[in-house]
């Protein structure tokens, strides 16, 4: 799958403005959309990455040995959450009902990480070249187990790096899904944990990366078969119309293509 | 979750497969009349580390060969099963190894014993092939595919108790050939891990239902389950369960040596079997804790696999058996 | 001389609710000859509080009385000149005169011409049309050629001072005939005119002056009193269309025409024919009334009607909404053009669901749905005018059905909308990767659901009365039997669900399979019997399926029936099955067990036959048969000589004993517990 993109920054007092408009050039009320995103990368067992040279090398040989040092990237792990999943009643750790489970889960939330339904997001690095007006990306995604995630991920060879939370609302228009969002951070007390958080803080603790509360704005439009000229024509010209449309509000632009290199080095 | 057992017959690439003989064997062997049940058929790509597959070099230990399977079959369309090793040089191996079978695993001393302990996950079907699509993709330095073979057009088959899925195994990739046969042997007499499945199964509907676009109450009169209103068997022990495992495994070769099939790979007691039993079973007896729902998602989109675990043995059992020239 | 007061008015015309003014100065000259008349405007913005309500502008230039007035010798001579003589002088042809002058544009005179030709028909308008065009250019040509001339003449003059610069200017022609600078200029003083002349003169530009000031009054003014009226108009348009704002409609500017609004009728979920036809011009007539303009669409209010068939005749038929009395107010034009536009999308959709439809008996004609419902009902829906459906009243031969039409016609309103809402969540949902086959819409479920549950009920009531007719028979027999029925079991408890609205999940019951169950306890204890009527409106395989199951200890090996399509074999079986429990229960009442050593005890032979055979202490074989049908109950008993097996057919054999139970059957007739233990008897 390729996935097509215009991004716009939305500083914060325009928000609620802009909203406004979205709802009416898509004639619908917002989705509220929160996401755990947790940060993979793939890695590589030490001691085996260095080619081995040699004579008398078969075609498989080389072939083995291209993998070998073939490109290695950084996945996402999204999983979807409710704002009730935060703890949000942290005085209710007294409850008895909650100490009789006798588990490590913090008393009171309602999150239970255990069915946590996940997500395999994969994002490519955009493609370099003529298309430089759209991001365009190759995309695959894949719905993974519930519950703990980081066994298999680990089992297929990728570690966890680390995870926020995106915040933010969805719009439809026609085929381009309209999501203006912006990151949250989990707010850090001493060391940074090193797997998926089992339960999650107070929202309000939650702070968002950008100091100055500003959005984005993110159009994108995604296509089954990349190499299809045709529907990826159509899909531009889709994302033109609707950033000619939204011109007088916002303007939709292409992403500098380094600051989305999903490559692991 | 039906207790199975899984026989490979290989053969030459060039020489008729052994599915003829299965078949009249089948049709003679046995007193009954097999009746034909329908078609079947499975989906397996291999994959393994890229360095592993390198010649060894002096200069160099040769690890054991870490792997990942995949496996699609017709008979639980919903999900796929990934089987990969467990990452060794990555400190946070967890402890579930321990409920491992010590006692069976020992038992399958014919079958090749698995180098490093796997992980079994099943994913929605329609994602099996992306994420595969995916390693191939974007995981070039550690997951190098292997090979690729199918089963179409196989025969299911009843005789008494027993139901048996034969079919040809081909080679689809790196190039086309004939691997052999497989049988697939599965028990459907009473037994404690399918009623245990059902009761399962039975609660996780009662208290967690997810809500589907339009439910009602519906008295659904008669046709109930037979799980339903069965109490929960508490002498149950794990125990129980790795005995039935090896019991039924006898039944199974007892059908297997009535066909008289020589040079045949068996998979039964494959190391992890029956994980996913007694997982059910540990959880079924802490009951306070269990039967939470999560019904809060509003993600239509994803289909809901009702029951993620069925066929996690017959699958291991598949790719015990497949794992042939890795 | 003629004089007047010169005054140099500075006047605001009131231009109201535009909120701009015109400031208009306009300074007379003493003297006409002398000292250029100034104008100036300046769009100002101005308060609104200078509206001033008055109009009181002398732009006309105001004439004194002259101070003397002229010499009597002098008008004579003018009116001599004028008007010929006296005679030809009345106050009335005066009158006549200056009325004729008052609307005349003084430089108009040539049009005037013109304006009897407006009658003229097509050919020669276009005669004419080439005709003018032709002098159009030829006068443009002369134009032309006389300005040339004159650039000719003015380059040749100065040619003499700057002749670089004239020669640019000069005509090849000239060039060729006079050589540069060969014309020369000098000032010479003009004889001095007499008094008189300049006299003249004067008075003749004061005259044209104040004509022309008098002109340029009129048309300012008639340019205020026309904006006024535009202004007036726009009022009473933007009023409203505010109006149509504040009833909850929505306002937008028409997207092909910017400058027009629009007001937003349609629905937002219908087809893309229908809700691009949903949004209609607010257009303004010259009065300022708001028009609705809906393009090309017919004006007239058309609505889907229902209409009950039985047997040929029309028993039924649904009320067709009428366009409200108030048709002149702008929010009943609104309504009209919605309601006519969701019946235009409901007939559409209608149409397209029936096209599918056709393997189920759904007929369609250029305007018309014809939808079986059972043998003998069908149901019409056709899309006619209001007043058409006034017209064609009294087609239908009775109104027994109207209350059933208007439910179906209400249905497939809700079904309609309840299919928008549907479209709503599907377009609100993040969307599928772009491929290159799109999937088409299906048909929206309006007719099918209807059609399931109609055909439903009928099997229902058929079912029904099939069972009560069983019943009456075997209770005419004194045989106890126990039914029971529950229609719609699938239209259960409405469960509470957050991802859906109540009315949507309450809609959604209606097109999910429809299920009923009839269950009844038979004559031997513990068998039971259950017909399970299942209606699949959309999933194959559409139609009405039986499943009978049937628990009969006495015969196990009896298979339940599923997926009965037939009403005829439904019957069948479920007659066939209260047979067996009656041979059952005739086998059951054992004499033996009541200690009643001289009779006969009844063994269960052909069940399937409904024979029964009893030997007797004497060797001596009876054969006993039952008949069922929902008329009637029959047994009779036979008796089979010795030497005959039991296999051998006994219908040549005349009838020992024999009851028919009939329900409703006048006299006392014995049980079939009577029956039986007489007999039994040897």
């Amino acid at each position: 799958m390729h996935e097509l993109l215009l991004f716009a920054s939305v500083p914060a007092h325009q928000h609620h403005e802009l909203l406004q408009q979205l709802a009416g050039l898509t004639a619908m009320q917002p989705r509220h959309r929160l996401e755990r995103r947790l940060v993979f990368k793939a890695y590589r067992k030490p001691g085996l990455t260095n080619a081995r040279g040699g004579t008398n090398q078969g075609a498989d040989i080389v072939r083995l040995n291209k993998m070998l040092n073939g490109g290695m990237y950084y996945t996402q792990v999204v999983g979807p959450i409710s704002e009730a999943d935060f703890d949000t009643q942290r005085s209710s750790s007294g409850d008895p009902d909650a100490a009789m489970s006798g588990t490590d889960e913090a008393a009171g939330s309602s999150y239970d990480y255990e069915n946590q339904p996940w997500k395999l997001e994969f994002r490519d690095i955009p493609e370099a070249g003529t298309r430089s007006t759209i991001t365009a990306r190759l995309t695959a995604s894949a719905t993974l187990p519930k519950g703990d995630i980081v066994t298999p991920m680990n089992a297929w060879g990728y570690s966890f790096v680390t995870e926020y939370v995106v915040e933010g609302q969805v719009f439809i228009h026609n085929d381009i899904v309209i999501f203006l969002h912006r990151v949250l951070q989990y707010p850090i007390h001493g060391q940074e944990p090193h797997e998926p958080r089992r339960q999650l803080p107070s929202f309000r603790d939650m702070s968002p990366l950008e100091r100055t509360g500003s959005y984005i704005l993110q159009a994108a439009i995604t296509v089954q078969d990349g190499s299809n000229q045709e529907l990826m024509r159509t899909a531009f010209q889709h994302l033109f119309g609707l950033r000619e449309q939204l011109k007088s509000a916002v303007r939709l632009e292409h992403a500098d293509r380094l600051s989305l290199d999903t490559r692991a080095k | 979750m039906p207790l199975t057992g899984v026989f490979f017959i290989p053969s030459n690439p060039n020489a008729s497969t052994a599915l003829a003989t299965v078949t009249e064997r089948l049709n003679s062997a046995f007193a009954e009349e097999p009746a034909l049940l329908g078609r079947w058929g499975l989906d397996h790509k291999l994959m393994r580390d890229t360095p592993s597959c390198l010649p060894p070099s002096t200069s160099q230990r040769q690890t054991v060969p870490k792997l990942m399977q995949f496996l699609w079959l017709y008979h639980y369309p919903t999900h796929g099963f990934i089987y990969a090793s467990q990452p060794l040089d990555n400190g946070n191996a967890p402890a579930v190894t321990t409920a491992k079978a010590t006692a069976s695993s020992s038992q399958s001393s014919q079958t090749t014993t698995a180098t490093t302990p796997m992980i079994m996950t099943t994913i929605p079907h329609q994602s099996t092939a992306s994420l595969y699509q995916h390693f191939v993709y974007a995981c070039q330095p550690f997951w190098a595919p292997r090979h690729t073979v199918t089963v179409q057009g196989g025969m299911v088959y009843e005789i008494g108790d027993f139901r048996v899925r034969v079919g040809d195994v081909r080679q689809t990739q790196p190039a086309a050939r004939v691997r052999g046969t497989v049988v697939e042997i599965e028990w459907r007499g009473p037994s404690l891990v399918s009623t245990l499945s059902r009761l399962y199964q039975s609660r996780k509907l009662k208290t967690g239902k997810v809500p589907g676009p339009y439910s009602f109450n519906e008295e659904d009169d008669g046709d109930d389950d037979s799980g339903i209103g069965l109490d929960f068997p508490d002498g149950v022990e794990e125990a129980d369960i790795d005995a039935e495992y090896v019991a039924t495994a006898t039944l199974i070769r007892e059908f297997w040596t009535k066909l008289g099939v020589d040079g045949a790979r068996e998979a039964i007691l494959v190391s992890d079997i029956g994980k996913e039993a007694k997982r059910r079973l540990q959880e079924m007896k802490q009951q306070d804790k269990q039967w939470s729902s999560r019904t809060g998602k509003d993600d239509v989109d994803q289909q809901v696999d009702e029951d993620p675990d069925a066929g996690v043995d017959v699958a291991r059992q598949y790719m015990e058996v497949f794992r042939f020239n890795r | 001389m003629i004089g007047s007061r010169a005054r140099t008015p500075v006047t605001w015309i009131r231009c109201s609710r535009r909120s701009s003014l015109i400031e208009l100065s306009s300074r007379l000259p003493l003297r006409p000859a002398c000292s250029p008349s100034t104008w100036g405007h300046s769009l100002k913005s101005g308060s609104p509080s200078i509206m001033a309500d008055s109009f009181k502008l002398p732009l006309r230039p105001v004439i004194e009385k002259s101070d003397r007035p002229d010499s009597l010798p002098r008008d004579i001579a003018q009116i001599n000149a004028q008007w010929g003589s006296f005679r030809e002088l009345t106050e009335a042809s005066l009158r006549e005169k200056i009325e004729a002058d008052k609307d005349k544009d003084p430089w108009a005179e040539e049009d005037e011409a013109d304006q009897e030709t407006a009658d003229v028909d097509t050919s020669e308008r276009m005669e004419q049309l080439y005709k003018r065009r032709a002098e159009i250019i030829q006068f443009a040509g002369e134009a032309h050629a006389e300005a040339s001339f004159a650039l000719d003449f003015v380059s040749l003059l100065l040619s003499k001072h700057n002749p670089r610069q004239a020669e640019t200017t000069m005509s090849l022609f000239l060039k060729n005939a006079a050589p540069l600078g060969s014309l020369n200029s000098e000032v010479i003083d003009p004889p001095p005119r007499p008094d008189t002349a300049l006299g003249d003169i004067k008075s003749v530009a004061r005259g044209w002056r104040l004509q022309n000031f008098n002109n340029a009054a009129s048309k300012l003014l008639n340019a205020g009193l026309r904006l006024n009226v535009e202004v007036d108009a726009e009022t009473e348009y933007w009023g409203q269309v505010l109006a149509v704002k504040e009833k909850g409609w929505k306002v937008c500017r028409l997207p092909r025409d910017g400058q027009a609004l629009g007001v937003q009728y349609g629905f937002l979920e219908a087809t893309p024919l229908f809700r691009d036809r949903g949004l209609a011009a607010l257009r303004r007539a010259d009065d300022g009334k708001l028009v609705l303009d809906k393009g090309l669409v017919p004006r007239k209010t058309q609505g889907v009607r229902v209409r009950i068939k039985y047997q040929g005749r029309i028993i039924g038929c649904s009320k067709v909404c009428r366009p409200s009395q108030d048709v002149e107010s702008t929010e009943s034009r609104i309504l009209q053009a919605r309601d006519t536009l969701f019946e235009e999308e409901l007939f559409y959709e209608i149409m397209r669901e029936a096209r599918v439809l056709g393997n189920q008996g759904v007929t369609t004609r250029q305007n018309l749905v014809k939808v079986p419902v059972s043998e003998e009902q069908e149901i019409l829906l056709d899309l006619v005018d209001w007043d058409q459906d006034h017209a064609s009243e009294e087609a239908a031969s009775s109104n027994e059905q109207n209350a059933l039409a208007d439910a179906i016609s209400h249905s497939i309103r809700i079904l309609l909308t309840f299919a928008h809402r549907q479209n709503l969540r599907r377009r609100t949902e993040p969307p599928l990767p772009l491929a290159p086959k799109r999937r088409p819409v299906s048909e929206y479920q309006i007719l099918r659901p209807v059609m399931a549950y109609l055909q439903h009920k009928s099997h229902i009531q058929w079912l029904e009365s099939f069972i009560a007719s069983l019943r009456r028979v075997l209770e005419a027999a004194d045989i106890k039997c126990d039914f029971s029925a529950t229609q719609f079991s699938s239209i259960g408890v409405l469960q509470p669900n957050h991802l859906f609205p109540k009315v949507e999940s309450l809609v959604g019951v209606f097109l999910a399979p429809f299920e009923s169950t009839f269950s009844g306890t038979l004559i031997t204890p513990r068998s039971s019997f259950k017909v399970r009527i299942r209606t699949n409106p959309t999933v194959p395989p559409v139609g009405t399926f039986y499943d009978i199951s049937v628990n009969l200890p006495q015969f196990p090996e009896v298979q339940p029936l599923n997926r009965v399509g037939l009403q005829g074999e439904v019957a069948q079986a479920v007659t066939h099955f209260v047979m067996l429990d009656l041979a059952a229960a005739i086998s059951l009442q054992n004499p033996k067990n009541q200690g009643s050593p001289g009779k006969v005890s009844w063994e269960v032979a052909y069940p399937h036959h409904g024979e029964l055979l009893a030997r007797d202490t004497a060797g001596q074989s009876k054969k006993m048969k039952v008949s069922l049908s929902h008329e009637e109950l029959n047994i009779q008993t036979y008796s089979l000589s010795r030497g005959e097996g039991f296999a051998k057919p006994v219908a040549t054999k005349s009838a020992l004993l024999s009851q028919t139970w009939k329900p409703g059957a006048s006299g006392p007739q014995p049980s079939l517990v009577e029956f039986v233990a007489q007999a039994s008897r040897p």
